[in-house]
């Protein structure tokens, strides 16, 4: 148990004296030493009564004993008797300054007062504006829902089970996917694209796309024979080239010392992914 | 026993005080009408808070058994009582109802007629009513670990026992509300609109959680509303009640300001109430909720923030307080640890992070910070404050009061980071699992989970152990005071008649009717929202071909889903597949008509074992003689699995749960 022992009344009463006069916070420095002046009032008198409280046991005879040590008949207490009888002592111990002034204090039951006026903190005031923002700004990346790809969301294929946001399978269990393949639609781009149009529409070169009536895929039923024809180009095909035995005009160059093979099979998988729609 | 009745005559006029300042001593009114108005109120809030004090140190001691399972499974020889499916329900049951909720309600119908100026309602009532409390909540926790709980977080206990409870903290509520109401303050002090929502929610959330209304995602999401609201709506809300009460008192300082007490207290009632589906985030729950839940998470942390601005302001200058006064250090480190809660909460919540640490340790680690970190200080601090002013005995030792502290803090942080370690290093395994293409989420490749795990689940048991032993401490610590502390003063409470003249009188019941309607709204949109999706209650393929366990029917099936129910199985096996990489190559992605015959729903929340939604439908899985051999003794084929043994189960019963088991396809 922790008493109250008279050095430490005596430090507070000093520590008191000392702040007398001190600075308070900024607009309430006008009403400091009013506010000194009446918080030491009020501060004196529990004080004396918590030191009597404390004597009182050792010596009954204390001359500063106050009523709360005699017994009194009992009696109508009032309501301001009442709180100041519930109302803590003031903290006697440390108190060295009274940042909020006694007259801006206004008291309630159980010995609890609160200052009247006083506004909120700035960084608080802060965070009420700012965490409604974020929290909008977040309901609103996800308001029609959560799209592939936002927060690693995968789609979900007509079977139920997770496929990449692209349509593509996810690699089989165990698939060798360290080495990943050339992407065939930059390739497209790079090396296709200006003969055949962007979206494969056609221009010097041929239409590769469905929407645009390609032959693609019954000239070339098979991937392989694309792939040669690509490699090559038209010059190597004097016969006329693909299933159809096509006339060997046109100027299709030969890739095959531009493209790698693995570039080479994934631009002839994307253009088969245009021609198929 | 003399400790518990007013013994007017041993009452010195010595200061009581741990923190040394003086009591109000109640000379005026005579002693013996004295004993009649303040210490029968006071004499509930004693018992309420030795009985608290036993739940702390059996829960913390039963959560240690139960982490200490998932290093060395085998630990308590295949003793069912705690085997750790139970025993982790029983652990965190018995803080939260047992430690906190008492220890917070013996705060409320403390504080309440103080700051009331009058005394309590129904004081004789509640003295029976703390015996109430802890026989139901002794039952639920016995019912749990002998195989009658069921299968949702916080919501284990039969439903018998939950209708106990509800009658407990109803009498509770009507006594609060009561001396709220005939108080002779005029004023409402901001504590009195805290303890006026936490009495009136709790009740209330315990019947919508156990309401027999739906089935599967309707259930998860009831579930989910709950588990997170009678942490914020009840102990967050009652915990910062009595700390808006104490630390004013301690230090002598006055409530910096009452606006922002209010702003604190309306942004809790408005936005932490739609929290709960953080906790389903990416389940097959609907995903609006899901959105809703996420921002205003973001949002909670005012009310957290506003208690913490608000009290340090009114410490200005009354710092020197916490070097001096236990219960304002524990109140001050309890208002640390929730600080770090609040941005926790968001931080697991997000999308972002969900799709790594999403169904891992994490979200448990957050539960963990708040229920035993910041809430539990908060709680001891009450306790400290009012033990010796309701008993009149001091405090045996300060030191061991200090050991509690510092014990508590370093062990819920320890155990706290070993889940959120875990929890993100276990997403990231799985994550590179989908990546690679080398699945980790099933059968024996979990290994490649369970092995870096026990790392963490070896800081988890440390962190636990420390928690136990400060809970040690303090029961200890309490039960010494409480048969033989010094004996000082003890504080009377002073009612006072008439209201105050001149003075205005606020109006109490503006205040809580209108927390309770924006408190049932959050209640109905949780409630009702899953109703309004037709897709919840139409089963799927998968649905239908699970309705063979649908509940009330007779089947092997049925019978097995309750043997997993009961026996915790969803403490660490999901049945909830996300559409996101960490969730590749589990099956099917979940939707909502596939659980539309579940019930008790089992999807989970954790994810320490490998999901089980499509178990059956699984290339390699074991007929059911291995899988019964498994259950048994599932180190025979994985000496690396810390599943513990189920060979507590009768033949007839492991033939069931394997039947349910097989309709996971």
């Amino acid at each position: 148990m922790v008493e109250i022992p008279e050095h430490l009344l005596k430090r507070s009463q000093a520590a008191r004296s000392k702040s007398e006069g001190g600075d308070d916070e900024g607009g309430e420095a006008a009403d400091t030493p009013t506010a000194e002046a009446g918080g030491g009032g009020a501060a004196e008198e529990p004080a004396q009564e918590a030191v009597a409280s404390q004597a009182s046991p050792a010596s009954p005879a204390s001359p500063a004993t106050p009523p709360a040590s005699t017994p009194a008949p009992p009696r109508e207490v009032t309501v301001a008797e009442a709180k100041a009888l519930v109302a803590p002592a003031i903290d006697l111990v440390g108190v060295g300054e009274v940042p909020y002034p006694e007259a801006d204090q206004s008291e309630i039951a159980g010995g609890i007062k609160e200052v009247v006026t006083s506004g909120a903190p700035k960084w608080l005031v802060l965070a009420f504006v700012v965490l409604p923002v974020i929290a909008m700004v977040y309901l609103g990346q996800f308001s029609s829902g959560v799209r592939c790809g936002q927060a690693g969301k995968l789609n979900v294929g007509d079977d139920g089970q997770l496929i990449a946001c692209d349509g593509s399978a996810l690699p089989e269990p165990g698939a060798d996917v360290s080495k990943k393949g050339p992407d065939g639609k930059a390739v497209f781009e790079k090396q296709c694209a200006a003969c055949h149009g962007a979206t494969g529409q056609g221009g010097v070169g041929l239409p590769l796309s469905k929407a645009n009536n390609t032959t693609l895929l019954k000239d070339f039923p098979e991937a392989a024979s694309q792939v040669e024809f690509v490699k090559k180009g038209n010059a190597a095909f004097p016969d006329g080239w693909g299933a159809n035995k096509n006339p060997a005009r046109g100027s299709m160059p030969a890739f095959g010392s531009i493209l790698s093979p693995d570039e080479l099979e994934a631009v002839v998988a994307y253009e088969r992914t245009l021609a198929g729609g | 026993m003399g400790l518990w009745s007013s013994d007017a005559a041993a009452i010195s006029c010595r200061v009581p005080e741990i923190e040394g300042r003086a009591l109000t001593e109640e000379p005026e009114v005579s002693e013996s009408s004295n004993s009649d108005s303040g210490s029968r109120g006071d004499s509930a809030a004693k018992l309420y808070l030795v009985l608290s004090g036993i739940w702390l140190a059996v829960g913390a001691v039963i959560g240690f058994l139960a982490a200490a399972q998932l290093i060395y499974p085998d630990l308590l020889g295949g003793l069912s009582f705690l085997a750790y499916g139970r025993a982790q329900s029983m652990f965190l049951d018995a803080i939260l109802y047992g430690w906190l909720s008492m220890a917070l309600t013996a705060a409320a119908i403390y504080v309440v007629p103080r700051l009331c100026g009058t005394s309590l309602v129904a004081e004789a009532a509640l003295k029976g009513n703390a015996l109430l409390w802890f026989l139901g909540t002794l039952a639920g926790i016995c019912a749990i670990g002998a195989g009658f709980g069921g299968g949702q977080q916080f919501l284990e206990f039969p439903i018998y026992i939950a209708a106990v409870l509800v009658i407990s903290s109803l009498v509770t509520a009507a006594a609060v509300v009561g001396t709220i109401l005939k108080r002779a303050e005029p004023q409402i002090y901001p504590s009195l609109w805290y303890f006026g929502l936490a009495v009136i929610a709790l009740p209330i959330m315990i019947v919508a959680a156990n309401l027999p209304i739906y089935a599967g995602v309707g259930q998860s999401t009831q579930a989910n509303f709950y588990a997170q609201n009678v942490a914020g709506l009840w102990l967050l809300a009652a915990g910062i009640g009595a700390v808006y009460y104490f630390i004013p008192k301690i230090a002598g300082a006055p409530l910096y300001s009452r606006r922002i007490a209010m702003v604190g207290f309306w942004s809790l009632v408005i936005f932490w109430v739609f929290t709960g589906q953080i906790r389903g985030i990416f389940g097959p729950g609907q995903e609006s909720l899901q959105s809703i839940a996420i921002a205003f998470s973001i949002v909670s942390a005012i009310p957290v923030w506003t208690v913490l601005s608000n009290l340090s302001r009114s410490l200005k200058g009354r710092w020197g307080t916490v070097g001096r006064s236990v219960p304002v250090r524990f109140f001050v480190a309890g208002g640390g640890l929730l600080f770090l809660y609040s941005l926790m909460m968001p931080l697991g919540a997000l999308r972002s992070s969900q799709q790594i640490v999403g169904l891992t340790d994490f979200l448990l680690g957050n539960t963990e910070l708040l229920l035993i970190g910041g809430l539990s200080c908060w709680a001891a601090g009450s306790v400290y404050e009012v033990i010796p002013r309701v008993t009149g005995r001091q405090w045996v030792s300060t030191s061991l009061a200090n050991w509690h502290l510092g014990l508590t803090v370093v062990g819920v942080v320890t155990l706290a980071a070993g889940a959120w370690v875990g929890g993100a290093v276990t997403g990231f395994i799985w994550q590179a699992g989908a990546t690679n293409a080398k699945p980790v989420v099933t059968g024996s490749a979990w290994q490649g989970v369970a092995e870096p795990l026990r790392w963490f689940s070896t800081m988890r048991v440390v962190g636990i152990a420390i928690v136990a032993v400060a809970a040690l401490v303090f029961l200890t610590n309490l039960v010494r005071t409480v048969m033989g502390g010094e004996l000082g003063a003890r504080e009377r409470l002073v009612p006072f008649d008439d209201a105050g003249e001149g003075e205005k009188r606020e109006s109490a019941p503006a205040v809580l009717v209108a927390s309770a309607v924006i408190f049932g709204l959050g209640l109905w949109l949780a409630v009702s929202l899953p109703v309004a999706n037709e897709s919840f209650t139409t089963p799927t393929k998968l649905g239908n071909e699970r309705q063979v366990a649908a509940p009330n029917l007779d089947t092997p099936e049925a019978k097995g889903r309750l043997i997993y129910a009961r026996e915790g199985c969803w403490n660490c096996h999901t049945q909830v597949v996300r559409p996101v990489e960490a969730d590749a190559y589990l099956g099917a992605v979940s939707v909502p008509g596939d659980y539309a015959f579940d019930d008790p729903q089992m999807m989970g929340t954790r994810r320490i074992g490998p999901d089980l939604t499509h178990f059956a439908g699984r290339d390699g899985t074991k007929d059911a003689d291995a899988l019964i051999a498994h259950l048994k003794d599932p180190h025979e084929t994985a000496d690396w699995s810390v599943m513990p043994s189920y060979s507590h189960l009768s033949d007839e019963e492991m033939q069931n749960l394997v039947s349910y088991l097989s309709t996971l396809k």
